[in-house]
């Protein structure tokens, strides 16, 4: 039955491809509307704050309908929408950590007169009382051993757990090997746990 | 941590999943009956792996359909500014990266190409015996010294060797540069 929903949905994508690529605005409309709130939620979630989320969702599918005409649909539209998502979150890093190293070297002090670099301490909204009120303890602290995940292992664990993807499609999404999917999911899960100890032994 | 628990972490995890095949989950299951430190370990991962599932989902806000709209008309009027072979780049490649991976790999080959031909072992050019090899060594001997007959005479005559060896030569005489008659010698 799993199966026969999954081959609905494929071919439901494959037709909206299909009329997206002749700029049916409405085609692409129901692209957004069933893609929109998983996107984002992983953006979220990759990127530990939602400042930028939403940018970035948007930012998928502007690249999506830019680049319709070159989907050949060798993949499901779900692994080229997440891999598309991929990518920018990685841009988005690599673009972060180079204005980091910018402003480290700039200036010794912030405007506070505090010093600035890696060493800085800086306030950490994870901890916020509100955010950890929002939801249950524990996806709180998930959360919060989440932002402090390498990004490479972040993105497997979520799409893994968060998304219900295989192994096979998170290999297609990040383009990686079925094996190296497997390892980071464990690493991943290895450094949840060193993170969330104190908690696991109290449950 | 014991050697076979470290071996059998990793499969743990894929246990927890429900996605190890039969042979090893057999060995897993028998294993975790009689180690009770991965039979945490297995709780703990799963629910990790349940917490992970159940995060609290988010929504876009409001106004995301309405800003989307607005950035997709500006990206058409930008990109229907570009010129047609800019925006047949585009529509072959999605990321700047992905437009010079054919570029890398043109290079990659061509550097590999020249790293082979430069390793590669040296072919000798077949051998190739110049006619003047298979003559006889006597039939060498008679080109040199008539080449050296030919030089000598445009020499002057006052040139003491050349004119001893063309004595020596005309009257096949095999004597040696030291044997010069006495009146030959007075004329020095």
């Amino acid at each position: 039955m799993a199966t026969a929903q999954v081959m609905r949905a494929g071919f439901a994508d494959s037709t909206l491809i299909e009329r997206c690529r002749r700029r049916d605005e409405a085609a692409f409309a129901e692209v957004v509307a069933r893609y929109k709130n998983k996107i984002y939620n992983y953006v979220c979630r990759m990127m530990g704050n939602d400042d930028d989320a939403e940018d970035i969702t948007q930012e998928v599918f502007i690249r999506m309908y830019q680049s319709l005409g070159s989907f050949r649909q060798q993949s499901s539209l779900n692994t080229w929408v997440f891999r598309i998502a991929s990518n920018l979150c990685i841009d988005h890093f690599r673009r972060r950590k180079k204005h980091q190293a910018i402003a480290y070297s700039l200036d010794e002090t912030d405007d506070t007169g505090e010093r600035a670099g890696p060493d800085r301490e800086v306030p950490d909204a994870t901890y916020e009382p509100q955010r950890l009120l929002a939801s249950s303890e524990m996806s709180a602290q998930i959360e919060i051993a989440l932002t402090h995940l390498p990004d490479k292992l972040r993105s497997v664990v979520l799409l893994y757990d968060l998304e219900e993807m295989s192994y096979e499609e998170i290999a297609r999404v990040l383009e990686i090997p079925v094996g190296t999917v497997k390892s980071r999911l464990f690493n991943a899960r290895l450094q949840l746990r060193k993170r969330l100890s104190d908690y696991l032994n109290q449950e | 941590m014991s050697n076979p628990c470290k071996n059998f972490r990793p499969m743990i995890s894929e246990h927890s999943d429900g996605l190890l095949p039969p042979a090893q989950s057999s060995q897993v299951e028998s294993h975790l009956a009689e180690c009770a430190s991965c039979r945490t370990f297995a709780q703990e991962m799963k629910v990790i792996s349940q917490g992970v599932a159940a995060l609290p989902r988010r929504q876009t806000s409001a106004a995301f359909d309405t800003v989307l709209a607005a950035r997709l008309a500006e990206a058409q009027r930008v990109a229907a500014a570009k010129p047609a072979w800019r925006r047949a780049l585009d529509n072959l490649f999605f990321t700047p990266q992905q437009a010079l991976r054919p570029g890398l790999a043109v290079c990659g080959v061509a550097a590999a190409m020249g790293v082979a031909v430069f390793f590669s072992p040296h072919i000798a050019p077949p051998a190739i015996t110049p006619p003047q090899a298979q003559t006889d060594d006597g039939a060498m001997v008679a080109q040199c010294i008539e080449q050296h007959r030919s030089d000598v005479s445009a020499q002057p005559l006052d040139d003491w060797s050349a004119q001893n060896l063309s004595q020596q030569f005309d009257s096949k005489a095999p004597a040696a540069p030291s044997a010069v008659s006495l009146s030959e010698e007075a004329n020095f």
